[in-house]
């Protein structure tokens, strides 16, 4: 019963006027973000976060999240259409959905995938509902050790899921905790790595983190790129999939809704594990695993059902415990945070329109998407054909203004600028920022947890591994390295290089 | 130098940083692990850079190939691209958006050869219109058009 008045609460929140236009604003502007390739939620949602002071708390959290549902609903449509990822987590949907757009089956495809995207964010909603109460309670049982073992879980899986050599992602989640740790030490006042500037007092910013490392490093490596001219690009003939289709496709959709939303739950997994893992579940299902690459419907609906499954599922972590499970989800924690919304637990507690708000706006919004990207694909497709020497003088003049805004200070454009270099040499290095984002955020919270738990423990450090669930998050975090690391996985499932190099 | 793959590059430079951490933190006060000083943890990160950072350095070495393919820098791009927005930075609080817009786009512009003068014009004058508008006069962002 409560269930049902909790949801009522989220949906009289999210059907105001003003947070329907929110939701709609940013549901829109994530299909837009995920259409452009060059253009993720994560420069997106840095962009935008200095701008959600003006707002009201969840009206500013319902669009971020719009933003980053709408991106993966939409990256699709580039890699049907053009065989060209609109987001890393669609580069699994190029291998079946562009062939199958060559074959004039471009419309069934973008059908097939905006329905299972639909159907996936139903699923995605109820995980949440349901089991998002039941986490919030159990996670008041949470002690310090246990937040510290959740944190170290999301770092670990993440960098063991973004790149090619484990000892090189970990170090870029350290580098990241390091960097949370400068400015104004919270406990004795101590200022800790400003080096002088006062601009560093109140720690790093995070938009200016970001932004650098992701947009500016990615424009200035993406000059010599043969651009996004539309090239390759198919014919939409007939929209409506036929009985043979949907047949062949709505077992792929069943499964890859379960799939992503269970991968998506896992702190540092995420939308990107979640397709591959599917993709790789269905061709071993399949009676005709050699269809696959080259048209097989089964590997457009359950790659991308479980992407969005997953982005949705990705919110629990941070709603419920205050732990982003990935970069984009860490921008939002500091959206939070900007808000005067003190993360963690008693969010659902504490403000019960924000989380149902939150969480009935991502249905609404999954409507909105339905809308967005079947009819009107026409218009997004047309929008691919903006070239990129005109967008990125936009993206950056954006970026800068966002980064100054925050603090209104020029020094963080500055700082920005000085990580755009240092993540243009480490992304040509072949390391993947997200981990470093990640352990900006994380860092303070770890910090904090590993202190009270040692305190707790007279110092003694097998405090986190005897106490049950914390032992238990630790040997899952190790369990999963060694999955993921294996060459067994990166045979099967692991993501392609390509991919990796953009997360 | 083709042949040393990138990990050992970017091993170097993790360890490089964590010795530039390890010696700035060791100057606050390392406390006990029972009270934290606020040196405490940033040791301990630092410490675990340069051994990540190290151990990928060795790694990496022994596990040399010769046929690694050699990185391809775009220096031009990235100096103009950085060179932009530190201008943008240095001219946003004393000449206003319209100057910072200006220097960014005009450096950022020269990334890619064969632009035209009009189309960085016409560039300049929309972005710098479409944000004063948006973030000065709608949001009220404290920053000036001039």
């Amino acid at each position: 019963m409560s269930l049902f008045h909790n949801l009522g609460l989220g949906f009289s929140v999210a059907l105001s006027a003003e947070n329907f236009l929110y939701c709609l604003i940013g549901a829109t502007v994530g299909t837009l973000v995920g259409v452009l390739p060059g253009l993720g939620p994560i420069t997106t949602i840095a962009m935008l976060l200095p701008l959600t002071l003006k707002m009201p708390a969840i009206g500013a959290l319902i669009m971020l999240a719009g933003v980053y549902y709408g991106a993966h609903h939409a990256g699709s449509t580039t890699a049907i259409m053009l065989n060209m990822p609109g987001e890393p987590t669609s580069v699994v949907i190029c291998i079946d959905g562009h062939p199958m757009a060559r074959q004039g089956r471009a419309g069934v495809a973008l059908c097939i995938s905006a329905l299972g995207s639909f159907f996936a964010g139903c699923v995605g909603v109820a995980v949440i509902a349901l089991f998002a109460p039941a986490l919030g309670r159990a996670a008041l049982a949470f002690g310090t050790p246990e937040y510290a073992a959740t944190v170290v879980l999301a770092l670990v899986v993440a960098s063991a899921l973004s790149g090619t050599s484990l000892l090189t992602t970990l170090a870029m989640a350290v580098l990241g905790l390091l960097l949370g740790t400068v400015g104004t030490d919270l406990n004795t006042g101590t200022l800790r790595f400003n080096f002088g500037q006062i601009g560093l007092a109140q720690g790093v910013s995070l938009v200016a983190v970001a932004v650098g490392t992701f947009a500016f490093a990615e424009i200035a490596g993406r000059m010599t790129d043969p651009g996004s001219a539309a090239r390759d690009q198919a014919k939409i003939s007939s929209l409506l999939p036929g009985r043979a289709d949907l047949k062949a496709s709505w077992l792929p959709i069943l499964r890859g809704s379960g799939l992503g939303a269970a991968i998506g739950i896992l702190p540092g997994t995420g939308p990107l594990l979640a397709s591959f893992a599917s993709y790789a579940m269905e061709r071993r299902l399949s009676r005709h695993p050699e269809r696959f690459g080259y048209g097989a419907i089964e590997g457009v609906a359950g790659p991308e059902t479980a992407n969005n499954a997953a982005a949705i599922t990705h919110f629990i972590p941070m709603l419920t415990l205050g732990v982003p499970a990935g970069a984009a989800m860490a921008l939002m924690l500091g959206a939070m945070m900007i808000q005067g919304i003190a993360p963690g637990p008693l969010v659902m507690a504490d403000h019960p329109d924000l989380f149902w708000g939150i969480i009935a706006s991502m249905w609404i919004g999954n409507m909105m998407l339905l809308v967005l990207n079947l009819p009107l694909i026409g218009i997004w497709i047309r929008l691919l054909t903006v070239p990129y020497r005109i967008l990125y003088p936009a993206i950056l003049i954006f970026c800068c203004i966002g980064v100054y805004s925050e603090n209104n200070s020029s020094f963080d454009v500055l700082l920005a600028a000085g990580f755009g270099v240092i993540g243009y040499i480490l992304k040509k290095l072949d390391c993947a920022p997200a981990p470093l984002i990640l352990g900006l955020v994380l860092g303070p919270i770890l910090e904090e947890n590993v202190r009270r738990s040692l305190l707790l423990s007279r110092g003694d450090p097998l405090i986190f591994v005897t106490r049950p669930i914390s032992l238990s998050l630790l040997l899952l975090a190790a369990a999963l390295v060694v999955l993921l690391t294996s060459p067994w996985f990166s045979r099967r499932i692991g993501p392609d290089r390509a991919a990796e190099a953009h997360l | 130098m083709a042949a040393v793959p990138r990990s050992v590059w970017a091993g170097a430079i993790f360890a490089i940083i964590g010795g530039i951490g390890l010696t700035e933190a060791r100057q606050y006060r390392l406390g006990t692990a029972v009270h934290m000083g606020p040196g405490y943890f940033p040791v301990c990160l630092s410490v675990l850079l340069l051994g990540l950072g190290a151990s990928a350095v060795i790694v990496g070495w022994t596990k040399r190939h010769p046929d690694t393919v050699p990185i391809h820098w775009e220096m031009r791009d990235l100096t103009l691209l950085t060179a932009g927005v530190v201008l943008f930075a240095a001219l946003i609080d004393r000449a206003g958006l319209l100057a910072a817009a200006a220097g960014l786009i005009l450096l950022s512009c020269l990334m890619r050869i064969g632009r035209r003068p009009v189309e960085v014009a016409l560039l300049w004058g929309l972005l710098s219109g479409f944000c004063g508008i948006i973030f000065i006069e709608i949001f009220g962002l404290p920053f000036r058009w001039l």
